[in-house]
């Protein structure tokens, strides 16, 4: 397990620039972090790498699917998904994630992923990232599988 | 004309049927589906997926309007954005309708039907006369956005959310203070008898040059404040609801009111589940008769909160700028659950 510390958006944005050097493609970022974490903040700073520029809060929607417009980028497409309103795992399975998850040219990142963390036991290349709130930094374990 | 409208974006199922001839309108049928009367209609427990209640929720609500192809002109249905699998129970729905019954299909984007929504008031009358340029507040769980427009259907974002959405930050301010979800609603009534300046909270992005938002940080500065405090109490409860509306209420005022003045719009009209919050009508209403000239629209109540008339509106609005267009457009509609305006 590794451990980091952000002490601002700065932090995070370099944080993001370590993970995406080393995506393939079909990688899962799975998070767990309480209201105010910041795992929006550093799923848009992980679709800047990519170019994307506005990553907004998928809660309402679930999941939401953003292209990548570089030919010479083998991955295609950031899936950004939100379990915090989600009740049952069916509903991701209805929406079409499998789709998605380890499908080669795709990075998912799924904001609560400790609410399916049962289901994600049936896939691969997963990066898991705790995020512990602070007073005025916040705490980053990744764990990967 | 008549319209026969459906909406099934996302939780709530509506059908609607409106009647317009020239400027007046009538409404005679505005259904929208709760989980309650459908547990009544089937003596069970509904599904909790959104779009298998649809399912079971839309044919009901469309022999309830008892409408028969002879009644109807044309059908407008939502196709984004929402939830896909949502979505696309309404437009498959609406397809074949429209197919069988051979009459035009048009699609409606849901952001722009709750603006549209500002055309009615109450339900029968003649269309409300708003003038142009206009600028609209549209305010959701899923939407934050400014738009502008220089007639009925001609739209420009000028504005949206770079994170949350100011629902989504109502509904998880909610769920910071142990309100339950979705709890919008709960913190504006907690809010009611609470003091809206007891805690210090950021008004994000409130004089950046630009129209856009951000209520991510806001709500991440709630939490800071509630770890202050040792007991959270029901007053602590209160004056946190206030305090965080007021933040919320102040940022999105003042982006309209600038928006209002760089445009030169004649007209405010504020839409989305949000303008259900009484603070926000009560103060964006006063911020704007300050304004010279400037009128204030806002939805009646009950079509704040998604619903299939201003579906109806939006649809009807659509096919008189250009009838050819929807003939035969069962074919060739698709959902978009990312729909622009």
């Amino acid at each position: 397990m590794k451990k980091y510390i952000c002490k601002n958006e700065k932090d995070t944005a370099e944080l993001a620039k370590i993970l995406v050097k080393k995506f393939k493609g079909g990688e899962i970022i799975a998070l767990e972090g309480d209201l105010g974490a910041g795992k929006t903040t550093l799923t848009q700073y992980i679709g800047k790498e990519y170019k994307i520029k506005k990553i907004t809060s998928p809660t309402f929607v679930l999941m939401k699917v953003y292209a990548i417009n570089n030919a010479q980028c083998t991955i295609k497409n950031i899936v950004h998904v939100d379990c915090y309103r989600l009740d049952e795992v069916q509903e991701l399975f209805y929406l079409g994630i499998e789709e998605y998850l380890n499908k080669p040219d795709t990075i998912v990142v799924i904001e609560w992923a400790d609410k399916i963390k049962k289901y994600l036991k049936n896939f691969k290349k997963i990066t898991w990232i705790k995020i512990k709130i602070k007073k005025n930094y916040r705490i980053l374990e990744i764990k990967k599988t | 004309m008549k319209i026969l409208a459906i909406e099934s974006s996302c939780d709530e199922t509506a059908v609607a049927v409106l009647e317009v001839n020239g400027q007046n309108y009538k409404v005679l049928a505005n259904l929208v589906s709760s989980q309650i009367n459908i547990h009544k209609k089937y003596g069970g427990i509904v599904p909790e997926v959104a779009a298998r209640k649809h399912v079971e929720n839309i044919i009901p609500l469309l022999e309830e309007a008892k409408i028969t192809a002879s009644d109807i002109d044309i059908i407008g249905v939502v196709n984004g954005p929402g939830l896909v699998t949502s979505l696309i129970v309404g437009l498959e729905t609406a397809k074949t309708l429209s197919l069988l019954w051979q009459k035009p299909l048009v699609p409606v984007n849901h952001i722009k039907a709750h603006i549209q929504a500002n055309w009615l008031k109450g339900d029968s009358g003649s269309l409300q006369n708003i003038l142009f340029p206009a600028i609209s507040l549209i305010v959701s769980g899923g939407h934050t956005s400014l738009v502008s427009l220089s007639d009925k259907c001609k739209f420009k974002v000028v504005g949206e959310t770079r994170d949350d959405a100011v629902g989504e930050a109502f509904d998880k301010v909610a769920k910071l203070l142990d309100l339950g979800y979705p709890g919008g609603p709960i913190v504006s009534q907690k809010a009611i008898n609470g003091d809206p300046h007891k805690y210090k909270l950021p008004r994000p992005m409130i004089d950046a040059k630009n129209f856009e938002f951000s209520f991510s940080g806001l709500k991440t500065a709630v939490r800071y404040e509630i770890d202050k405090i040792k007991t959270i109490d029901d007053q602590v409860i209160q004056d946190m609801s206030a305090s965080f509306q007021q933040a919320a209420i102040e940022v999105l005022i003042k982006k309209t009111i600038k928006a209002t003045q760089k445009y030169k719009a004649k007209s405010v009209l504020l839409g989305g589940g949000v303008s259900a919050n009484n603070e926000l009508r009560l103060q964006l209403e006063k911020a704007v008769d300050e304004l010279d000239g400037v009128k204030f629209y806002q939805p009646d109540l009950e079509l704040t909160t998604d619903n299939a008339l201003m579906v109806a509106i939006s649809a009807y609005f659509e096919y008189s700028e250009n009838k050819a267009k929807y003939v035969n457009a069962w074919k060739k509609v698709k959902v978009n659950p990312n729909l622009e305006i």
